[in-house]
């Protein structure tokens, strides 16, 4: 039987009555619009070993007490307090603190590279051109998307973890200090230079059509 | 007056509101006499717009929700009888 796509659970109190209920149609449109945010937060806060793990108690919990769920928030936020303190709870168990080594030092070639400025703090070179600056051809290229999940894949924990957070989940930064325990300072760098890593790639893309 | 090397550091404090006083003003006096930074921080916005649809889009291809679905009900049974 197959029970996704759960067209039936689009509205938030359907989707609410069917957790209730224990109808597996409602759980899996609730995996649908949170199984993502959630593995992103549980990422954040004990890392990808255990994030799954967590995820899953997590889901556990939400079954276990969807009942007494009083909506005095959005079922997102509900949900997403859920991981945040399965994780929160795994931490204190497997300690993990995120390394602040990211936010030393300028990676050689990358934008904020001293090298790319004179000494007034001016450009040597010209910013590049784009052959297209049309966000749904760029979104077109294929072999770009292989290229962005690359580099995801790659970047420092805690900057992919702020440029997930903030960019793909819309996380405010007060939330992410929370997850990241870091200043709002330290998460606005980890976040300029997981951006700047990634337009980077775009960069490069753009001038060679490769990765 | 702000220089390219201040606006590349300041750009994404720039695009999300974060920089306060007169930093914003004197990032845009920037910005009106230097084409390049322009052409940066344009690309730069659309960074954020672009990177996100090619996750979703990978989101998207990637979730099994009933998969996910059966692994927590297997847990859930494995914690049951523990």
């Amino acid at each position: 039987m197959t029970l996704y796509p759960p067209a039936d659970y689009m509205d938030e109190q359907q989707l609410i009555n069917g957790l209730i209920a224990g109808d597996d149609r409602a759980f899996c449109a609730a995996i649908s619009r949170f199984q993502h945010s959630m593995l992103t937060i549980a990422r954040a806060i004990v890392g990808d070993a255990f994030a799954d793990d967590v995820v899953q108690d997590a889901w556990i919990a939400i079954h276990n007490n969807i009942g007494k769920f009083e909506q005095r928030s959005s079922l997102k936020t509900w949900v997403m307090t859920i991981v945040s303190n399965e994780a929160k709870g795994r931490l204190r168990r497997e300690s993990r603190k995120v390394s602040l080594e990211e936010l030393d030092g300028e990676t050689p070639g990358s934008y904020l590279d001293g090298a790319n400025f004179k000494s007034d703090g001016h450009r040597i070179a010209a910013t590049p051109f784009w052959h297209t600056e049309s966000p749904e051809e760029i979104l077109e290229e294929k072999q770009l998307q292989r290229c962005i999940n690359k580099t995801l894949s790659i970047l420092p924990p805690a900057q992919k973890t702020a440029f997930l957070l903030r960019d793909i989940e819309q996380q405010s930064f007060e939330e992410i200090c929370e997850i990241l325990q870091v200043s709002a300072a330290n998460v606005r760098v980890l976040l300029h230079r997981a951006r700047l890593t990634l337009m980077q790639v775009i960069d490069r893309f753009q001038e060679t059509g490769t990765c | 007056m702000l220089n390219c090397k201040d606006v590349t550091y300041l750009a994404s404090d720039y695009l999300d509101n974060n920089a306060h006083g007169l930093l914003p003003w004197k990032i845009r006096m920037h910005l009106l006499a230097c084409s390049c930074c322009r052409r940066f921080i344009r690309h730069l916005k659309i960074t954020t717009k672009v990177v996100p649809q090619f996750v979703y889009q990978q989101q998207a291809q990637e979730l099994n929700a009933e998969d996910v679905l059966r692994r927590i009900k297997e847990r859930r049974q494995r914690q049951e009888e523990s």
